[in-house]
Protein backbone atom coordinates (compact mmCIF):
# COMPACT_ATOMS: atom_id res chain seq x y z
CA UNK A 1 0.00 0.00 0.00
CA UNK A 2 1.87 3.43 -1.06
CA UNK A 3 1.10 6.60 0.68
CA UNK A 4 0.65 10.22 0.20
CA UNK A 5 1.31 13.77 1.04
CA UNK A 6 -1.10 16.46 0.49
CA UNK A 7 0.52 19.70 0.34
CA UNK A 8 -2.14 22.65 -0.21
CA UNK A 9 -1.65 24.74 -3.21
CA UNK A 10 -2.89 27.47 -1.14
CA UNK A 11 -5.19 28.42 1.67
CA UNK A 12 -8.49 26.85 1.45
CA UNK A 13 -11.17 29.98 0.11
CA UNK A 14 -14.42 27.61 0.84
CA UNK A 15 -15.45 24.44 2.75
CA UNK A 16 -13.76 20.98 1.68
CA UNK A 17 -15.03 18.02 2.40
CA UNK A 18 -12.42 15.09 2.83
CA UNK A 19 -15.45 12.33 4.10
CA UNK A 20 -13.49 9.19 2.79
CA UNK A 21 -10.14 10.40 2.11
CA UNK A 22 -8.07 7.52 4.14
CA UNK A 23 -5.43 5.36 3.41
CA UNK A 24 -7.69 2.51 2.59
CA UNK A 25 -9.07 5.02 0.19
CA UNK A 26 -6.00 5.45 -1.45
CA UNK A 27 -4.75 2.08 -1.46
CA UNK A 28 -4.21 0.67 -5.10
CA UNK A 29 -5.41 4.17 -7.24
CA UNK A 30 -2.21 5.58 -9.28
CA UNK A 31 -1.12 8.92 -8.17
CA UNK A 32 -3.26 10.30 -11.66
CA UNK A 33 -6.30 8.56 -9.93
CA UNK A 34 -5.67 10.22 -7.02
CA UNK A 35 -5.33 13.49 -8.63
CA UNK A 36 -8.62 13.11 -10.52
CA UNK A 37 -10.65 12.35 -6.93
CA UNK A 38 -13.42 14.48 -6.88
CA UNK A 39 -14.14 16.50 -4.04
CA UNK A 40 -16.86 18.77 -2.39
CA UNK A 41 -15.26 22.35 -2.33
CA UNK A 42 -18.31 25.13 -1.40
CA UNK A 43 -21.13 24.59 -3.84
CA UNK A 44 -19.02 22.55 -6.46
CA UNK A 45 -16.93 19.40 -6.29
CA UNK A 46 -13.23 19.73 -8.04
CA UNK A 47 -10.66 17.45 -8.45
CA UNK A 48 -8.09 16.71 -5.64
CA UNK A 49 -5.04 17.91 -7.90
CA UNK A 50 -6.25 21.32 -8.38
CA UNK A 51 -6.28 21.50 -4.62
CA UNK A 52 -3.02 19.84 -3.15
CA UNK A 53 0.28 19.27 -4.39
CA UNK A 54 0.85 14.84 -4.16
CA UNK A 55 4.14 13.84 -2.76
CA UNK A 56 5.13 10.63 -1.50
CA UNK A 57 4.85 9.36 1.99
CA UNK A 58 5.42 6.10 3.92
CA UNK A 59 3.33 2.84 2.79
CA UNK A 60 -0.26 3.08 4.46
CA UNK A 61 0.41 6.75 5.75
CA UNK A 62 -1.66 10.00 4.59
CA UNK A 63 -0.18 13.26 5.51
CA UNK A 64 -2.46 16.13 5.33
CA UNK A 65 -1.18 20.02 5.29
CA UNK A 66 -4.10 21.33 7.40
CA UNK A 67 -6.66 24.23 6.88
CA UNK A 68 -9.46 25.43 9.16
CA UNK A 69 -12.16 24.84 6.31
CA UNK A 70 -11.16 21.73 5.92
CA UNK A 71 -13.96 19.54 7.31
CA UNK A 72 -14.41 15.57 7.74
CA UNK A 73 -10.50 14.73 7.52
CA UNK A 74 -10.14 11.23 9.02
CA UNK A 75 -13.97 10.60 8.76
CA UNK A 76 -14.30 6.73 8.16
CA UNK A 77 -11.21 5.59 8.85
CA UNK A 78 -10.67 2.32 9.63
CA UNK A 79 -6.82 1.56 9.23
CA UNK A 80 -3.80 3.21 8.87
CA UNK A 81 -2.60 6.06 9.93
CA UNK A 82 -3.42 9.99 8.95
CA UNK A 83 -1.04 12.98 9.98
CA UNK A 84 -2.51 16.69 9.43
CA UNK A 85 -0.27 19.48 10.02
CA UNK A 86 -1.90 22.28 11.07
CA UNK A 87 -5.39 23.47 12.02
CA UNK A 88 -8.49 21.82 10.62
CA UNK A 89 -12.23 22.30 10.24
CA UNK A 90 -15.17 20.57 11.77
CA UNK A 91 -15.76 16.54 12.44
CA UNK A 92 -12.40 15.22 12.02
CA UNK A 93 -12.36 11.75 12.77
CA UNK A 94 -16.46 11.55 12.10
CA UNK A 95 -17.33 7.72 12.48
CA UNK A 96 -13.86 6.24 12.63
CA UNK A 97 -13.52 3.10 13.48
CA UNK A 98 -10.11 2.01 13.73
CA UNK A 99 -6.65 3.79 12.78
CA UNK A 100 -5.05 6.10 14.15
CA UNK A 101 -5.58 10.35 13.19
CA UNK A 102 -2.78 13.12 14.40
CA UNK A 103 -3.62 16.57 14.41
CA UNK A 104 -0.88 18.85 14.87
CA UNK A 105 -3.04 22.26 15.50
CA UNK A 106 -6.83 22.71 16.51
CA UNK A 107 -8.97 21.36 15.72
CA UNK A 108 -12.71 22.21 15.24
CA UNK A 109 -16.26 21.16 16.36
CA UNK A 110 -17.52 17.72 16.40
CA UNK A 111 -14.27 16.07 16.38
CA UNK A 112 -14.72 12.16 16.75
CA UNK A 113 -18.13 12.64 16.50
CA UNK A 114 -19.98 8.91 16.57
CA UNK A 115 -16.47 7.28 16.42
CA UNK A 116 -16.24 3.71 17.63
CA UNK A 117 -12.69 2.61 17.41
CA UNK A 118 -8.93 3.85 16.82
CA UNK A 119 -7.34 6.40 18.17
CA UNK A 120 -7.62 10.31 17.28
CA UNK A 121 -4.57 12.72 19.01
CA UNK A 122 -4.86 16.35 19.17
CA UNK A 123 -1.77 18.54 19.94
CA UNK A 124 -4.28 21.93 20.19
CA UNK A 125 -7.79 23.28 21.45
CA UNK A 126 -10.63 21.27 19.99
CA UNK A 127 -13.66 23.10 19.56
CA UNK A 128 -17.49 22.18 20.64
CA UNK A 129 -19.55 18.74 20.85
CA UNK A 130 -15.91 16.37 21.07
CA UNK A 131 -17.46 12.56 21.12
CA UNK A 132 -20.87 13.51 20.69
CA UNK A 133 -23.09 12.61 18.19
CA UNK A 134 -22.95 13.73 14.43
CA UNK A 135 -26.21 16.06 13.37
CA UNK A 136 -29.29 13.67 13.29
CA UNK A 137 -27.78 10.87 15.73
CA UNK A 138 -28.86 10.40 19.40
CA UNK A 139 -25.97 8.42 20.68
CA UNK A 140 -22.26 10.23 20.29
CA UNK A 141 -18.66 8.38 20.34
CA UNK A 142 -18.77 4.50 21.48
CA UNK A 143 -15.69 2.91 21.44
CA UNK A 144 -12.02 4.05 20.82
CA UNK A 145 -9.85 6.60 22.46
CA UNK A 146 -9.26 10.78 21.73
CA UNK A 147 -6.58 12.69 23.56
CA UNK A 148 -6.47 16.14 23.61
CA UNK A 149 -3.42 18.50 24.76
CA UNK A 150 -5.64 21.64 24.61
CA UNK A 151 -8.89 22.65 25.52
CA UNK A 152 -11.86 21.37 25.04
CA UNK A 153 -15.41 23.14 23.93
CA UNK A 154 -18.68 22.97 24.97
CA UNK A 155 -20.60 19.49 25.18
CA UNK A 156 -17.87 17.83 25.26
CA UNK A 157 -18.62 14.08 25.50
CA UNK A 158 -22.27 15.17 25.27
CA UNK A 159 -24.30 11.34 24.49
CA UNK A 160 -21.10 9.28 24.21
CA UNK A 161 -21.96 5.89 24.73
CA UNK A 162 -18.34 4.39 25.06
CA UNK A 163 -14.50 4.48 24.87
CA UNK A 164 -12.38 7.16 26.43
CA UNK A 165 -11.64 10.99 26.30
CA UNK A 166 -8.44 12.39 27.48
CA UNK A 167 -8.33 16.37 28.15
CA UNK A 168 -5.45 17.89 29.27
CA UNK A 169 -6.68 21.44 29.62
CA UNK A 170 -9.87 22.45 30.91
CA UNK A 171 -13.67 21.73 29.13
CA UNK A 172 -15.90 24.40 28.64
CA UNK A 173 -19.88 24.19 29.81
CA UNK A 174 -22.08 21.37 29.28
CA UNK A 175 -19.74 18.20 29.58
CA UNK A 176 -20.76 15.03 29.66
CA UNK A 177 -24.70 16.27 28.63
CA UNK A 178 -26.68 13.42 28.41
CA UNK A 179 -23.78 11.26 28.39
CA UNK A 180 -24.77 7.20 28.26
CA UNK A 181 -21.96 5.53 28.74
CA UNK A 182 -17.56 5.86 28.59
CA UNK A 183 -15.43 8.03 30.37
CA UNK A 184 -13.79 11.67 29.68
CA UNK A 185 -10.83 12.09 32.29
CA UNK A 186 -9.99 15.72 32.32
CA UNK A 187 -6.90 17.19 33.94
CA UNK A 188 -7.81 20.77 33.72
CA UNK A 189 -10.86 22.78 35.13
CA UNK A 190 -14.58 21.34 34.37
CA UNK A 191 -17.13 23.92 33.23
CA UNK A 192 -20.43 24.77 35.19
CA UNK A 193 -23.64 23.08 33.68
CA UNK A 194 -21.62 19.22 33.38
CA UNK A 195 -23.19 16.08 33.60
CA UNK A 196 -26.67 17.44 33.53
CA UNK A 197 -28.89 14.57 32.30
CA UNK A 198 -26.21 11.93 32.65
CA UNK A 199 -27.20 8.24 31.99
CA UNK A 200 -24.29 6.18 32.94
CA UNK A 201 -20.62 6.66 32.02
CA UNK A 202 -17.75 8.49 34.55
CA UNK A 203 -16.46 11.93 34.74
CA UNK A 204 -12.85 11.69 36.19
CA UNK A 205 -11.21 15.01 37.52
CA UNK A 206 -7.90 16.20 38.65
CA UNK A 207 -9.83 18.40 41.06
CA UNK A 208 -13.20 19.04 42.53
CA UNK A 209 -15.04 21.12 40.11
CA UNK A 210 -15.97 24.75 41.75
CA UNK A 211 -19.96 24.11 40.48
CA UNK A 212 -21.48 20.79 40.30
CA UNK A 213 -25.70 20.57 39.31
CA UNK A 214 -28.35 19.42 41.93
CA UNK A 215 -28.64 16.53 40.18
CA UNK A 216 -25.72 14.56 42.01
CA UNK A 217 -25.35 13.58 45.77
CA UNK A 218 -22.45 12.64 47.53
CA UNK A 219 -21.51 8.77 47.97
CA UNK A 220 -18.62 9.31 49.78
CA UNK A 221 -14.28 9.34 49.61
CA UNK A 222 -13.45 5.09 48.24
CA UNK A 223 -10.82 3.42 46.99
CA UNK A 224 -11.44 2.20 43.67
CA UNK A 225 -9.77 -0.89 42.46
CA UNK A 226 -11.10 0.05 38.96
CA UNK A 227 -9.27 3.09 38.83
CA UNK A 228 -6.27 1.61 39.34
CA UNK A 229 -7.10 -0.75 36.77
CA UNK A 230 -7.44 1.64 35.10
CA UNK A 231 -4.30 3.71 35.34
CA UNK A 232 -2.68 0.22 34.94
CA UNK A 233 -4.10 -0.39 31.66
CA UNK A 234 -3.82 2.42 30.28
CA UNK A 235 -0.50 4.61 30.86
CA UNK A 236 -1.84 7.59 28.77
CA UNK A 237 -4.48 8.30 31.99
CA UNK A 238 -2.04 7.63 34.30
CA UNK A 239 0.17 10.42 32.52
CA UNK A 240 -2.56 12.44 32.50
CA UNK A 241 -3.20 12.68 35.91
CA UNK A 242 1.04 13.15 36.43
CA UNK A 243 1.17 9.14 37.04
CA UNK A 244 -0.58 9.58 40.47
CA UNK A 245 -3.51 7.52 40.65
CA UNK A 246 -4.08 5.70 43.62
CA UNK A 247 -7.41 5.14 43.02
CA UNK A 248 -8.43 7.24 45.92
CA UNK A 249 -11.55 9.32 44.58
CA UNK A 250 -14.22 11.06 45.65
CA UNK A 251 -17.99 10.26 43.72
CA UNK A 252 -20.84 11.69 43.01
CA UNK A 253 -23.56 10.38 41.18
CA UNK A 254 -26.35 11.60 38.95
CA UNK A 255 -27.91 13.07 37.43
CA UNK A 256 -30.41 11.45 39.69
CA UNK A 257 -33.03 14.29 38.66
CA UNK A 258 -32.70 12.02 35.05
CA UNK A 259 -33.06 8.63 36.75
CA UNK A 260 -29.31 8.82 35.96
CA UNK A 261 -26.37 6.23 37.68
CA UNK A 262 -23.57 8.24 36.26
CA UNK A 263 -20.67 9.57 38.30
CA UNK A 264 -18.07 12.07 38.26
CA UNK A 265 -14.60 11.24 40.57
CA UNK A 266 -12.54 13.56 41.97
CA UNK A 267 -8.95 12.22 42.74
CA UNK A 268 -7.71 12.75 46.37
CA UNK B 1 -14.79 -18.18 29.76
CA UNK B 2 -17.76 -15.22 30.34
CA UNK B 3 -17.75 -15.25 33.86
CA UNK B 4 -17.63 -11.54 34.69
CA UNK B 5 -20.91 -11.80 32.40
CA UNK B 6 -22.24 -13.86 34.25
CA UNK B 7 -21.43 -12.26 37.64
CA UNK B 8 -22.63 -8.87 36.54
CA UNK B 9 -26.30 -9.58 37.53
CA UNK B 10 -24.88 -9.97 41.37
CA UNK B 11 -24.66 -6.20 41.17
CA UNK B 12 -28.90 -5.96 40.66
CA UNK B 13 -28.84 -2.79 38.44
CA UNK B 14 -26.05 -1.64 39.72
CA UNK B 15 -22.83 -2.60 37.77
CA UNK B 16 -21.06 -0.80 36.03
CA UNK B 17 -19.32 -1.84 32.32
CA UNK B 18 -16.42 -0.29 31.06
CA UNK B 19 -14.44 -0.72 28.12
CA UNK B 20 -10.89 0.25 27.30
CA UNK B 21 -8.82 -0.62 24.69
CA UNK B 22 -10.23 -3.17 23.25
CA UNK B 23 -11.33 -5.31 26.64
CA UNK B 24 -14.63 -4.86 28.89
CA UNK B 25 -14.74 -4.86 32.86
CA UNK B 26 -17.26 -4.76 35.49
CA UNK B 27 -17.38 -2.89 38.57
CA UNK B 28 -19.91 -4.77 40.91
CA UNK B 29 -20.89 -2.80 43.91
CA UNK B 30 -20.92 -5.24 47.18
CA UNK B 31 -20.60 -4.69 50.94
CA UNK B 32 -16.78 -4.72 51.17
CA UNK B 33 -16.60 -1.89 48.25
CA UNK B 34 -16.76 -3.04 44.34
CA UNK B 35 -15.75 -6.10 42.98
CA UNK B 36 -14.03 -5.59 39.48
CA UNK B 37 -13.54 -8.33 37.03
CA UNK B 38 -13.11 -8.64 33.46
CA UNK B 39 -15.97 -9.55 30.92
CA UNK B 40 -14.79 -12.85 29.32
CA UNK B 41 -11.54 -14.76 31.71
CA UNK B 42 -8.88 -15.98 30.34
CA UNK B 43 -8.79 -19.81 30.75
CA UNK B 44 -5.90 -22.58 30.00
CA UNK B 45 -6.57 -26.62 30.53
CA UNK B 46 -3.14 -26.77 31.65
CA UNK B 47 -3.21 -25.42 34.74
CA UNK B 48 -2.89 -26.96 38.27
CA UNK B 49 -4.76 -26.75 40.94
CA UNK B 50 -4.99 -27.96 44.06
CA UNK B 51 -1.25 -27.66 45.39
CA UNK B 52 -2.20 -27.54 49.64
CA UNK B 53 -0.49 -27.39 52.95
CA UNK B 54 -1.75 -27.60 56.92
CA UNK B 55 -0.44 -25.36 59.16
CA UNK B 56 -0.41 -26.99 62.91
CA UNK B 57 -0.47 -24.79 65.52
CA UNK B 58 -0.61 -24.48 69.44
CA UNK B 59 -3.69 -21.72 69.31
CA UNK B 60 -5.44 -20.08 66.65
CA UNK B 61 -3.27 -17.02 66.81
CA UNK B 62 -0.31 -18.82 66.34
CA UNK B 63 -1.86 -20.21 63.06
CA UNK B 64 -3.07 -17.34 61.96
CA UNK B 65 -0.39 -15.44 62.51
CA UNK B 66 1.85 -18.56 60.60
CA UNK B 67 -0.71 -18.50 57.80
CA UNK B 68 -0.65 -14.27 57.07
CA UNK B 69 3.40 -14.90 56.95
CA UNK B 70 2.83 -17.50 54.77
CA UNK B 71 0.52 -15.88 52.37
CA UNK B 72 2.73 -12.91 52.40
CA UNK B 73 5.78 -15.05 50.79
CA UNK B 74 3.59 -17.21 48.22
CA UNK B 75 2.33 -13.49 47.00
CA UNK B 76 5.97 -13.02 46.00
CA UNK B 77 5.96 -16.01 43.82
CA UNK B 78 4.87 -15.46 40.11
CA UNK B 79 2.91 -17.97 38.33
CA UNK B 80 0.66 -19.06 41.13
CA UNK B 81 -2.13 -17.85 43.14
CA UNK B 82 -3.53 -18.87 46.09
CA UNK B 83 -7.68 -18.87 45.86
CA UNK B 84 -9.27 -18.42 48.80
CA UNK B 85 -10.13 -14.90 50.38
CA UNK B 86 -6.45 -13.84 51.92
CA UNK B 87 -4.95 -17.07 50.86
CA UNK B 88 -5.99 -18.76 54.08
CA UNK B 89 -8.27 -21.74 54.40
CA UNK B 90 -10.24 -21.93 58.04
CA UNK B 91 -12.32 -24.84 57.75
CA UNK B 92 -10.70 -27.26 55.56
CA UNK B 93 -12.63 -29.71 53.91
CA UNK B 94 -12.29 -33.97 52.96
CA UNK B 95 -14.06 -35.16 50.38
CA UNK B 96 -17.60 -36.49 50.69
CA UNK B 97 -19.49 -36.78 53.97
CA UNK B 98 -22.17 -38.85 55.83
CA UNK B 99 -25.34 -36.72 53.97
CA UNK B 100 -26.23 -37.51 50.74
CA UNK B 101 -25.58 -34.94 47.68
CA UNK B 102 -22.78 -33.95 50.02
CA UNK B 103 -19.46 -33.45 48.07
CA UNK B 104 -16.99 -31.93 50.61
CA UNK B 105 -17.55 -31.95 54.67
CA UNK B 106 -15.27 -30.79 57.44
CA UNK B 107 -11.82 -32.92 57.77
CA UNK B 108 -12.72 -34.26 60.71
CA UNK B 109 -9.15 -35.97 61.05
CA UNK B 110 -7.33 -32.47 61.82
CA UNK B 111 -10.62 -30.59 63.40
CA UNK B 112 -9.24 -30.17 67.02
CA UNK B 113 -12.29 -30.89 68.80
CA UNK B 114 -13.25 -34.47 67.22
CA UNK B 115 -9.67 -36.08 68.53
CA UNK B 116 -11.78 -38.42 70.86
CA UNK B 117 -14.86 -38.90 68.23
CA UNK B 118 -12.50 -39.99 65.21
CA UNK B 119 -9.04 -41.43 63.91
CA UNK B 120 -7.48 -37.79 64.57
CA UNK B 121 -4.18 -36.63 62.30
CA UNK B 122 -3.20 -34.13 65.09
CA UNK B 123 -0.38 -34.27 67.72
CA UNK B 124 -1.83 -34.06 71.33
CA UNK B 125 -0.71 -29.86 71.61
CA UNK B 126 -2.32 -28.82 68.85
CA UNK B 127 -5.20 -26.80 68.72
CA UNK B 128 -5.62 -24.90 65.39
CA UNK B 129 -4.99 -25.68 61.98
CA UNK B 130 -4.92 -23.08 59.02
CA UNK B 131 -4.72 -24.61 55.65
CA UNK B 132 -3.65 -22.74 52.28
CA UNK B 133 -4.66 -23.97 48.78
CA UNK B 134 -2.55 -23.24 45.35
CA UNK B 135 -3.36 -22.91 41.95
CA UNK B 136 -0.59 -22.48 39.12
CA UNK B 137 0.42 -22.34 35.72
CA UNK B 138 2.46 -25.15 36.10
CA UNK B 139 3.55 -28.00 38.78
CA UNK B 140 6.98 -25.61 39.29
CA UNK B 141 4.98 -22.51 39.60
CA UNK B 142 3.17 -24.30 42.34
CA UNK B 143 5.80 -25.91 43.63
CA UNK B 144 8.09 -22.49 44.33
CA UNK B 145 4.83 -20.73 45.87
CA UNK B 146 4.48 -23.59 48.43
CA UNK B 147 8.63 -23.91 48.94
CA UNK B 148 7.91 -19.75 50.09
CA UNK B 149 4.96 -20.61 52.27
CA UNK B 150 6.57 -23.35 53.96
CA UNK B 151 9.61 -21.78 54.82
CA UNK B 152 8.04 -18.52 55.71
CA UNK B 153 6.48 -21.13 58.41
CA UNK B 154 9.58 -22.86 59.16
CA UNK B 155 11.64 -19.45 59.71
CA UNK B 156 8.67 -18.70 62.41
CA UNK B 157 8.97 -22.01 64.22
CA UNK B 158 7.78 -23.79 67.74
CA UNK B 159 8.97 -20.64 69.35
CA UNK B 160 5.54 -19.17 67.75
CA UNK B 161 3.70 -22.04 68.44
CA UNK B 162 4.45 -24.15 65.40
CA UNK B 163 3.83 -27.74 66.10
CA UNK B 164 4.20 -29.27 62.39
CA UNK B 165 3.19 -28.94 58.65
CA UNK B 166 1.30 -31.22 56.98
CA UNK B 167 -0.55 -31.60 53.85
CA UNK B 168 -3.84 -33.07 52.74
CA UNK B 169 -3.25 -35.92 50.30
CA UNK B 170 -6.74 -36.79 49.98
CA UNK B 171 -5.62 -40.41 49.02
CA UNK B 172 -3.46 -39.68 46.35
CA UNK B 173 -6.80 -39.79 44.40
CA UNK B 174 -7.48 -35.70 43.71
CA UNK B 175 -5.60 -35.07 40.57
CA UNK B 176 -2.44 -35.82 38.92
CA UNK B 177 -0.07 -33.91 41.29
CA UNK B 178 1.31 -34.66 43.86
CA UNK B 179 3.49 -31.89 46.01
CA UNK B 180 5.32 -33.96 48.69
CA UNK B 181 6.58 -31.74 51.28
CA UNK B 182 9.54 -33.51 51.90
CA UNK B 183 10.92 -33.28 48.38
CA UNK B 184 9.86 -30.11 48.15
CA UNK B 185 12.27 -28.88 51.14
CA UNK B 186 14.97 -31.13 49.90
Amino acid sequence: MSGYELRLRASLAARLDLSGLTPHALAGLSRSEVEHLSLPYGTARVPLGELFTLMPAPAGALLIGGDPRMDFVGAGLASGEMMVSGPIGVCAGAQMSGGLLTIEGDAGEGLGGCMSGGRIEVRGQTGARLAGPLPGARVGMTGGTIEIRGDAGPLAAANMRGGLVLVHGDVAEHAARDMIAGTIAIAGALGPQAGAGMKRGTLLLAREPLLLGPGFGDAGEHDLIALQLLARRVPLLAELFGGGISGRARRHVGDRLAGGQGELLWLS
Amino acid sequence: MPLGRALRYFGDGHQIAKSIEGRRFWRIPVMEGEFVCDDITGSSTASVGGGNFLILARSRAAALNAAEQAVDAMARVKGAILPFPGGVVRSGSKIGGKYPGMIASTNDAYCPTLRASVESALPGDVQSVLEIVIDGLSAADVGASMRAGLSAVCALGAAAGIVAIDAGNYGGNLGPFHFKLRELMA
